[in-house]
């Protein structure tokens, strides 16, 4: 009986295939596509601006400067506009941002 | 070619606010009324919900969950392209020809992306959405999501374009500060200093003229990132793969979308820089900068950009009749019987056969009618790629929205949207044309010195055919 049991208990009851089977997780197609392939041409700039002739490391850092910190004036001001949105409209800041209340 | 010689002054005629006339005054106006117009809408489909526009849910506009303000979306990022492709060339491909309006196209890049980006605040319903779903899941979410590449290439993108800019701006701001504006209000008895010095300061941080050739070595890789990336991988890839990886979907799916959103794109690239361009040149007097020829050239590439639009179309049309599955047939025959996909056609079509006609007989060609061509265009690419996303989902495989009840047609909202951005645009260009040389200082010391070296040889080269 407990053999039996052993048994059942080993049979492949569950098809083993996931709605999102294959297609989620990391690394995924998406990790390769963007991080290996759409932006290698920005690998490529960052890296002859620090290794090509006339070279200036000064400037290079200044253009990484731009880089970063046009990144940031784009995202860092929706972060802070998100959480006024949740704290005047739902009561608190959303989450996954810091400070935030878990949701229901 | 105009025999007045280019001048800084020239360039620095729209910059400050001494400048402003009457017409600039009357376009800020109906500019901030065309967004006034949409933000009223965008605000009321806030209070009430996505609902307002049919596009909430599958069952209320006949299974189109995606419309204009996609169809937009797309159309706006492909105007963007035109900018800095143009710009990318003149560096990378030594089209100098080009250079007086590179600046301008840059601009159109920066300003036609903020209306893609809008777009899709917009079409999320609630905005706060862009940063709970897409940075707060970034890291899960970018390995398998499409839209999540679309949000990343695009910001790249911006990111580059801007950076662009602003390191070529300061060889410009450099040697034209004394001659930019200042702003130093007087509040009461307080004399505010001058605000825009800040500004000007952080463009010109640590500026000397020995990094010029420095700067130049990297904004020329910037060109080559940019070009690689934003036409191959961005429109001719992520915005496409939104659409291209659903196979059930027969009007979306299929490898020939990246090449075709590509072609699309720059049909209204070159017609927004057309645009652009022509509006400056009227506005400032411009004819010795921005040349007829300048214009003969861009709609040389308006036709080659037509041509391959068309043939792509062509592609699709013959695979999708000659023997196809049962799901693309459905797709490929609204295409062949609705107007939102004819009559764009037929609009591209008409601007290819005159831009063909210009080249047999050179006397056909006046700026109006290349703007002509450009508007038409612009049209027919909105309305096509609207009728793209829309039909999609029209047609999806099995027929399985058949029974959702409704039909989709652009709400007032949506439509009030197209003209919103429009003036978004158009306020971005009055705005940063006060406070920075909208043309690049090289251009008019390239063209001081294209002048005086025909005054030396008196040769004149033929305009009409070369692009």
């Amino acid at each position: 009986m407990s053999t039996l049991a052993s048994a059942i208990a080993t049979l492949p009851l569950y098809a083993g295939i996931g709605g999102t089977e294959g297609v989620t997780g990391f690394p995924n197609i998406g990790t390769y596509v963007i991080f290996g392939v759409v932006l290698v041409p920005v690998y490529v700039m960052i890296a002859a601006w620090f290794i090509g002739e006339p070279r200036n490391t000064k400037a290079g850092l200044m253009g990484l400067a731009y880089l970063v910190g046009i990144t940031a004036a784009m995202w860092v001001p929706m972060l802070f506009l998100t959480a006024i949105i949740g704290i005047v409209f739902f009561g608190g800041i959303p989450e996954p941002l810091p400070f935030s209340d878990p949701g229901p | 070619m105009s025999t007045k010689t280019p001048t800084e002054s020239d360039i620095l005629r729209p910059v400050g606010i001494e400048s402003i006339s009457k017409t600039y005054l009357a376009v800020f106006g109906a500019a901030t009324a065309a967004f006034g117009i949409f933000l009223v809408g965008w605000f009321y489909q806030l209070y009430v919900g996505m609902s307002v526009t049919g596009l909430s849910d599958w069952g209320t506009g006949g299974g189109v969950t995606w419309g204009l303000y996609i169809g937009a979306f797309i159309w706006w990022v492909g105007i963007a392209h035109g900018g800095i492709i143009l710009s990318a060339a003149v560096r990378l491909l030594g089209m100098d020809r080009y250079m007086p309006v590179a600046r301008l196209a840059e601009m159109l890049t920066l300003a036609g992306l903020s209306a893609a980006g809008f777009y899709i605040i917009v079409h999320m319903g609630r905005p706060d959405r862009m940063v709970t779903s897409v940075i707060g899941h970034y890291h899960i979410t970018v390995n398998n999501s499409p839209l999540v590449w679309d949000v990343t290439v695009i910001t790249a993108y911006f990111v580059l374009t801007a950076t662009y800019l602003g390191l070529t701006l300061r060889y410009d701001v450099s040697r034209l500060r004394d001659d930019l504006p200042s702003f130093s209000p007087k509040i009461g008895s307080f004399q505010a200093p001058d605000l825009l010095a800040p500004i000007y300061n952080v463009m010109t941080l640590g500026y000397s003229e020995k990094e010029d050739k420095v700067i130049e070595r990297m904004v020329w890789w910037v060109a080559l990132a940019i070009i690689i990336m934003a036409p191959l991988l961005l429109h001719g890839g992520v915005i496409p793969w939104l659409f291209a990886l659903l196979p059930t979907y027969p009007g979306w799916f299929g490898a020939i979308q990246g090449p075709q959103f590509l072609t699309i794109a720059l049909t209204s690239a070159i017609s927004g820089v057309i645009l652009v361009s022509y509006a400056f040149r009227r506005a400032y007097d411009w004819d010795h900068i921005i040349t007829d020829d300048i214009f003969r050239g861009l709609l040389l590439w308006l036709g080659f950009f037509c041509l391959l639009f068309l043939w792509l179309q062509l592609q699709q049309l013959v695979s999708g009749t000659f023997s196809p599955t049962v799901d693309h047939a459905a797709a490929t025959a609204s295409k062949l019987s609705h107007p939102a996909y004819i009559v764009p056609m037929l609009m591209v079509l008409g601007v290819l056969a005159y831009i063909f006609a210009t080249t047999l007989r050179p006397s056909l060609f006046n700026k109006k009618r290349a703007i002509g061509a450009a508007v038409l265009v612009l049209i027919a690419t909105l309305v096509e790629k609207t009728y793209f996303v829309v039909a999609g989902l029209w047609y999806p495989a099995f027929d399985i929205y058949s029974a959702t009840p409704g039909e989709y047609f652009p709400s007032l909202i949506e439509l009030s949207s197209v003209l919103g951005t429009i003036g978004m645009v158009a306020l971005f260009f009055l705005v940063i044309s006060k406070l920075v040389p909208v043309v690049e200082l090289h251009a008019i010391e390239h063209l001081r010195d294209e002048h005086g070296h025909e005054e030396h040889t008196e040769t004149e080269s033929e305009p009409e055919v070369k692009a």
